[in-house]
């Protein structure tokens, strides 16, 4: 389905068409997001708000219309992407590590509300990978060890490792865990010198 | 250990919703929540390339 998470309106009537399409709604992945990089001096307050309203107003407002059903359901897994960016500072995105580490918090809060709905909400940290978002640093030789010098693994992440780690956060083999930060970094946020 | 024990990962009968779905790390999760049995709506503001995802979601769904 086409739609513009930053429009709430879109995103009531896409909700309510996919519970009356199946009764129920139990997984939400907020994946979706944006990053655009400019020196923190000089960052334009539209890239902020427009950051803002993708990386973290949107994942909230989905949040909260899809959680009208789970607490009507009494049960419902979240899982909120995040970043390395959550924990740590990087270069010329500021408004990327205040909205992902914003995002990181989000989920604590509404796990520790929505727990009492047996609704369970958890961040999924992906590490370096080969995406769009990803390419320039990649392509830049220097870039790219600086940033393969922080793994333990010996490669940068695939998409196809997140798969399992999500399935995992979605499905019942999970059931007890909420309110947690798993990342799948190859252990970069682990290493130390 | 159980052999059943596998079900527990399974997301067979769930419906998920997952955002950025079209291309990426989102849709790798999207297509790995399919495989696992789910029903996935795959959301995205790039309409091209949600529309080549969806296209060849239904390749894999008939390959399931």
């Amino acid at each position: 389905m086409i739609a513009d998470i930053t429009n709430k309106d879109e995103l009531e009537k896409i909700v309510e068409k996919i519970y009356k399409e199946n009764g129920k709604i139990d997984i939400l992945v907020n994946n979706a997001g944006i990053t655009i990089g400019e020196p923190s001096e000089s960052y334009k307050e539209e890239d902020w708000e427009k950051t803002y309203n993708v990386n973290l107003k949107a994942p909230f407002t989905l949040s909260q219309l899809v959680a009208k059903y789970m607490i009507k359901q009494r049960s419902g897994v979240i899982i909120n992407i995040i970043s390395l960016g959550a924990e740590q500072g990087f270069s010329n995105n500021p408004a990327y590590v205040a909205f992902k580490g914003g995002l990181k918090q989000l989920t604590k809060a509404l796990a520790k509300d929505w727990a009492k709905y047996n609704i369970q909400v958890n961040n999924l940290g992906p590490g370096f990978i080969k995406t769009d978002m990803t390419k320039k640093s990649w392509n830049d030789l220097s870039l790219r060890a600086e940033r393969s010098g922080r793994i333990m693994l010996d490669r940068w992440r695939e998409s196809a490792d997140l798969v399992g780690p999500a399935i995992f956060l979605a499905s019942d083999a999970s059931g007890y865990i909420t309110g947690q930060d798993l990342y799948v970094d190859g252990g970069w946020l682990a290493k130390g010198i | 250990m159980d052999a059943n024990i596998l079900k527990l990962f399974s997301l067979k009968d769930k419906v998920a919703i997952v955002t950025g779905a079209a291309k990426g790390n989102g849709r790798a999760i999207a297509e790995g929540f399919l495989r696992a049995g789910a029903a996935v709506y795959f959301i995205d503001i790039l309409g091209k390339e949600l529309k080549k995802t969806v296209d060849q979601r239904e390749i894999l769904m008939q390959n399931i």
